[in-house]
C-alpha cells in the first residue's frame, strides 16, 4: 500500500495531464489545469523543506560541537533573521534589499567568477593533446574562442565567420543529435514513471 | 573611493570569496554559509508569500474550498520526519513527479525530437545542411547501445565520435563566457567601489 | 629539462594573478579593440524592432541566479532597453528564487520609462518549474494573485488587458539554466510548442551552444548569449553599457586562456622529448 497507493495517484495524474495535451475533453483539460494550478502551490510549501533540512543539519553541527560550528551559529542566526524579516515586513524591506544586494550578491557573482580563474588554470595544467579526439577539441575550441572575441578579427577578418560556422554546422549538428536521443530516453523514461516501472523517487522500499 | 557603507559591505564580501584563489581559508567558508543562509531564507520567503497568496487568502477570504487538497498534500509532504507516516510524503510527490513527467513528455515529443528532424532534414539546399544532416546521423549511430558497433557501424560510430568532439570544441570555446564573470566583479570593484574607471 | 618541469608545475596562484592582471589592465586603460555585429544578435534585434509595437504586452522572466549576474545583466538591460523603446509593457516575473529581487536591479535605470504598475509590474517567483509555468500561463491570476509588491494583480492598470498567453505578444526568459527556473528547452515546450508564441532567449556563453538546435529550428526568435550578444545588442541599439564597458578586458583574458593552453602542451611535449632524448625508457 505504501508505494502502490502513490504509484497509482502517479498514474493517474501523468495519464490526466498527458491526454489533456492530446484530446480536447472538458472534464480532463479542466482536471489537468487545477492539477497543474494544484502543483505550483504544493511546490511552494516544499520549498519549506529546504529550510527544514538546513536547519536540522546545522543545528545538529552546533549540539555536536563539530569542526568550525562557529559557522553554523552564524548560518542559523542570519537563516532566521532573512525568514523573520523578509516574512514580517516583506521581500519589498528596505532592510531585506540590502542584506540581499550588499551580501548575497556579491558572494554569490563572485563564486562563480571563482571558476573562471580554475578554469584558467586548468587550460595550462591540463588540456593536454595526447590523441586524435582531443587535438580536434582544443583546436576547434581556440578556434572559437578566437572567433569570438576581438582579437580574433584582428590576426584575420575570417575568424568570426570559421567560429560561427563551426558553431552553426558541427557544434549544431553534435547537440542536436544529443538532443534527439535525450528526449528519446526521456520519453521512454517517463513512460516507465508514469506505468511505475521506475519507483526509485519514492525512496527506499519497506 | 566610494563612501557608501553598501558598496563597502559588498567590496569585502567580494573579496572574501576571492580570497578562496589563494588558499581555503575561514573567512571564505564563513561566507559560504553566509550565501547559504541568505539564498535558502530567501527562498523559504518567497514560498510563504506564494503559499498564502495562492492557497490561504483565496481558500478563507473567497471560499475556493477546492484549494484545501493542494494544502493538505503539501503539508504531507513534512511527515517524512516522523518515521511511522513518512510514507504519506510519497503521495504529494507522486502528484508532482506525475505533472512533471507528463509535462515533459508530452512537450519533447514535438519539440526535441520532431521539429528536430524537420529541421535538420529541411531545407536541404547546401552543403552545410548535408554537413548537419551527416553530423546528426553519425551522432545518433554512436548513442545506440542496443547492438555492438562493429564493421560499417563501428567506423560510423568512430567518426561521429569524431564529430563530436569538434562540436564540444566549439561548446568549449563558448564555455570561456565565465571570463564575463570575472570581468563583472572587477567592473564593481574598479567602478563602483574604487572608483578608478569610469 | 629541470626548469621545464618546473615551469609545468607552476603554482596555480601565478596563472591567477596573470588572469586578474589581464582583465584589471584593460578595464584601466581600454584598447578599443573592434567587434562586429553577429547573426544571432542582430536577427534577435530585428525580431523585435520589427514585430513590438506600442503596447504590445511582453512577458519578460528572469530566471537568473546572483551567480549569473555579471554575464546576464548586460542582456537583460540591453532588451529592457529595446523593449521600452517600442513603447512595449513589460510583465515580469521569475522562475528562479533569485530572480524577482534581480529584476529589480535591472528595472531601477527604466523606473522613468517604464513606471511601475503602467508599463512595468513584478509579479513575483513562479514555483513548480514547467508545470508551474503552463498554469500562469493558462490562468495567470490563479497563480499571482497580488504582485510582489502587495498590490492586487488584476487592479494593475497595465494588466487590465491580460487574461491569459493569448494576450502576450512574446516571451522573454533571462535563462541561467535548469539549476535556477525554467531551462531553455521548458521554454520552447511551453511557450513556442504548446501555445505557439515567439520565445526570445538571453543566456549565458556556456549554455548557448547546447541551446542553438532551438534557435536553428526556429524554436527560438531571439538568441543573445552573455556578455558578447550582450555588447553586440548594445550596438545595434546604439546604447554602450556593460557589455560593450567589458569588451577589452574578455578579449585579453581569452588571450591569456589561449596562450596558457599553447604553452601548457608545448611544455608537455618539450618534457616528453627531453626525457626521450636523455636515454630514458623507450615510450
Amino acid at each position: 500500500m505504501r508505494r502502490t497507493v502513490p504509484g497509482i495517484i502517479l498514474f493517474v495524474v501523468g495519464f490526466l495531464i498527458v491526454v489533456d495535451f492530446f484530446f480536447k475533453i472538458p472534464v480532463i483539460n479542466n482536471l489537468s489545469r487545477d492539477i497543474r494550478n494544484w502543483v505550483t502551490l504544493i511546490a511552494n510549501i516544499a520549498i519549506g523543506l529546504g529550510g527544514a533540512n538546513l536547519l536540522m543539519v546545522h543545528t545538529r553541527n552546533v549540539q555536536r560541537k563539530k569542526r568550525e560550528w562557529e559557522h553554523s551559529v552564524v548560518l542559523v542566526v542570519l537563516f532566521a533573521v532573512t525568514v523573520i524579516l523578509g516574512i514580517s515586513r516583506s521581500t519589498n524591506d528596505r532592510f531585506y534589499r540590502f542584506i540581499f544586494d550588499n551580501i548575497n550578491v556579491p558572494i554569490g557573482s563572485t563564486l562563480f567568477a571563482t571558476a573562471a580563474f580554475q578554469m584558467a588554470s586548468a587550460s595550462y595544467r591540463t588540456f593536454r593533446v595526447r590523441n586524435i579526439e582531443s587535438a580536434m577539441l582544443l583546436i576547434t575550441g581556440v578556434l572559437v574562442m578566437l572567433g569570438k572575441v576581438s582579437l580574433g578579427e584582428m590576426i584575420a577578418s575570417w575568424f568570426p565567420a570559421l567560429a560561427q560556422w563551426l558553431l552553426d554546422v558541427w557544434n549544431t549538428a553534435t547537440q542536436r543529435g544529443i538532443m534527439m536521443c535525450t528526449a528519446i530516453g526521456l520519453v521512454m523514461a517517463s513512460l516507465r514513471v508514469i506505468v511505475g516501472l521506475e519507483r526509485s523517487h519514492f525512496g527506499a522500499g519497506e | 573611493m566610494s563612501a557608501d557603507p553598501a558598496v563597502w559591505i559588498a567590496a569585502i564580501f567580494t573579496l572574501v570569496t576571492f580570497s578562496f584563489l589563494w588558499k581555503s581559508n575561514y573567512v571564505y567558508r564563513l561566507a559560504e554559509h553566509v550565501l547559504l543562509a541568505i539564498a535558502t531564507g530567501h527562498a523559504v520567503v518567497l514560498g510563504y508569500e506564494n503559499v498564502r497568496n495562492m492557497g490561504w487568502t483565496p481558500l478563507v477570504t473567497k471560499g475556493q474550498y477546492s484549494l484545501i487538497i493542494p494544502l493538505i498534500l503539501g503539508l504531507l509532504l513534512y511527515t517524512r520526519y516522523v518515521k511511522s507516516v513518512s510514507w504519506w510524503s510519497r503521495i504529494p510527490t507522486a502528484v508532482i513527479i506525475g505533472c512533471g513527467t507528463a509535462m515533459a513528455l508530452r512537450g519533447s515529443l514535438q519539440a526535441e525530437l520532431l521539429q528536430q528532424i524537420a529541421a535538420t532534414a529541411f531545407p536541404m539546399n547546401s552543403i552545410e545542411s548535408w554537413l548537419v544532416l551527416l553530423g546528426v546521423a553519425f551522432t545518433v549511430v554512436y548513442f545506440i547501445y542496443t547492438y555492438k558497433a562493429a564493421g560499417t557501424t563501428g567506423g560510423i560510430s568512430r567518426i561521429g565520435r569524431i564529430m563530436m568532439m569538434i562540436g564540444f570544441g566549439a561548446a568549449f570555446g563558448s564555455a570561456t563566457g565565465r571570463l564575463a564573470l570575472v570581468v563583472g566583479r572587477f567592473q564593481f570593484l574598479m567602478r563602483d567601489w574604487l572608483g578608478i574607471i569610469k | 629539462m629541470r626548469s621545464l618541469e618546473k615551469l609545468q608545475a607552476i603554482d596555480r596562484r601565478i596563472l591567477y594573478l596573470l588572469l586578474a592582471l589581464a582583465v584589471a589592465i584593460p578595464l584601466y586603460k581600454p584598447i578599443g579593440l573592434p567587434f562586429t555585429v553577429g547573426a544571432e544578435a542582430r536577427d534577435s534585434f530585428n525580431y523585435v524592432e520589427q514585430n513590438i509595437k506600442p503596447g504590445d504586452l511582453v512577458l519578460m522572466s528572469f530566471d537568473m541566479s546572483t551567480g549569473s549576474l555579471p554575464e546576464l545583466e548586460p542582456v537583460a538591460i540591453a532588451v529592457m532597453a529595446h523593449l521600452a523603446k517600442k513603447g512595449a509593457s513589460i510583465i515580469g516575473i521569475a522562475t528562479a528564487p533569485d530572480g524577482p529581487m534581480l529584476a529589480w536591479q535591472i528595472w531601477r535605470p527604466f523606473e522613468k520609462e517604464l513606471p511601475y504598475g503602467e508599463r512595468f509590474v513584478n509579479l513575483g517567483f513562479l514555483a513548480g518549474g514547467e508545470s508551474g509555468l503552463a498554469a500562469f500561463l493558462e490562468n495567470p491570476y490563479a497563480v499571482f494573485r497580488q504582485d510582489i509588491r502587495g498590490n492586487l494583480a488584476q487592479n494593475i492598470p497595465m494588466l487590465k488587458g491580460f487574461k491569459d498567453v493569448k494576450d502576450l505578444k512574446m516571451m522573454v526568459s533571462i535563462n541561467t539554466g535548469p539549476t535556477g527556473g525554467c531551462s531553455v528547452a521548458q521554454w520552447v515546450r511551453i511557450g513556442f510548442t504548446t501555445h505557439k508564441k515567439a520565445v526570445w532567449i538571453g543566456l549565458n556563453a556556456v549554455m548557448a551552444p547546447g541551446s542553438m538546435p532551438y534557435y536553428r529550428s526556429g524554436q527560438l526568435k531571439g538568441y543573445v548569449a552573455g556578455t558578447r550578444g550582450a555588447g553586440e545588442y548594445e550596438m545595434l541599439l546604439k546604447r554602450p553599457g556593460l557589455a560593450i564597458a567589458g569588451m577589452d578586458a574578455q578579449a585579453m583574458a581569452h588571450a591569456l586562456i589561449i596562450l596558457f593552453i599553447f604553452l601548457g602542451n608545448i611544455g608537455m611535449f618539450a618534457v616528453k622529448r627531453a626525457k626521450g632524448q636523455r636515454g630514458g625508457v623507450k615510450p
